[in-house]
């Protein structure tokens, strides 16, 4: 008996750390602009989760092949709903920006 | 190295937005508008906009490294590209105002196609069309050789976005290569204020 691999998990994760203002509701937000812009591509991008890091940093978790439609939704956000969003770092590793986070939230303490 | 175009409003934005773009990895503005602002953080080149009189152009030609121009329709874009240094593209029509022949003329003075982003996003957003506008023009644009140019034209300090946005965005919508779109960011916009345009262009009106 063969054993089929779901095909989101033949594809390469990636991670986006996202800056945005408390409380924002980015799932929402992303997931509504994905759906304008796959209307305009004729193409659909859903499969994005978010992980809250803290009130005002969170990382969306997407495949590769949805990673320009993410980022064009997130500079779509920017420029018509929230200008305080700000990509800070893009990773396939979740350790790697786990740390990039942590150092962000330090400096923000300070 | 990665150039912005930015269109600050006063001295104290301009200053605010050459050290946030710093930040953000670019190495050379842009500055619309008659800003005299020195920084030893990036590297600045001045840039004009014209209404619509070709004969501004030799006045502003003095002032300004990149003169641009916005035309309002295919008849105007034919009388102002072969006097100006770049085109601003069509992002608030769902019909084009730049047609081949201008872009021809365009390319005889090495010009650019300039997709300012921000306001190119706000009207998408409000009429979707306005993005096929600007396809058709790119694509035209990428045939004849006029050189496109992304930028954000951002009039504030939270406006500007990191190059990789930008790419991708262009990477995205236009079904371009990541090495093309990065050279709309890149290599174009240095190119257009480089010593190698000017030697081509020597002899010249």
């Amino acid at each position: 008996m063969k054993f089929k691999v779901p095909i989101d998990l033949k594809e390469r994760r990636r991670y986006i750390c996202v800056k945005h203002p408390e409380g924002y509701p980015l799932l929402d937000k992303t997931r509504r602009t994905l759906m304008m812009i796959g209307g305009l591509k004729c193409l659909s991008y859903s499969k994005i989760s978010i992980m809250n890091l803290n009130k005002a940093i969170s990382v969306i978790r997407t495949s590769e092949s949805s990673i320009g439609a993410v980022l064009t939704a997130l500079l779509i956000l920017k420029y018509t709903e929230c200008s305080e969003i700000d990509v800070i770092g893009l990773s396939g590793n979740l350790r790697k920006m786990r740390e990039i986070c942590s150092g962000i939230k330090d400096n923000m303490q300070i | 190295m990665y150039a912005d175009l930015i269109a600050p409003r006063s001295v104290d934005d301009c200053i605010k937005m050459m050290e946030r773009a710093k930040s953000l990895g670019y190495g050379i503005l842009g500055i619309l508008g008659d800003f005299k602002v020195e920084s030893d953080l990036i590297k600045t080149f001045k840039v004009a906009l014209i209404d619509g009189d070709p004969r501004l152009r030799q006045k502003l030609r003095m002032g300004a490294e990149l003169i641009l121009a916005k035309p309002s329709s295919l008849e105007d874009a034919r009388k102002i590209s072969p006097s100006v240094d770049g085109i601003i593209a069509t992002y608030d029509s769902e019909r084009p105002r730049i047609d081949y022949v201008s872009l021809k003329q365009l390319k005889r003075n090495e010009g650019a196609l300039v997709i300012p982003i921000s306001y190119l996003i706000r009207r998408m957003v409000e009429r979707a069309q306005v993005m096929r506008s600007v396809y058709l023009e790119l694509k035209m644009a990428m045939r004849i050789g006029v050189y496109p140019i992304l930028c954000s034209l951002a009039s504030e300090e939270r406006e500007l976005v990191p190059p990789r946005l930008m790419i991708s965005f262009s990477e995205f919508f236009f079904d371009l290569k990541r090495e093309e779109s990065k050279r709309f960011i890149k290599d174009f916009p240095i190119y257009m204020i480089s010593k190698e345009r000017k030697l081509k262009l020597k002899g010249r009106s």
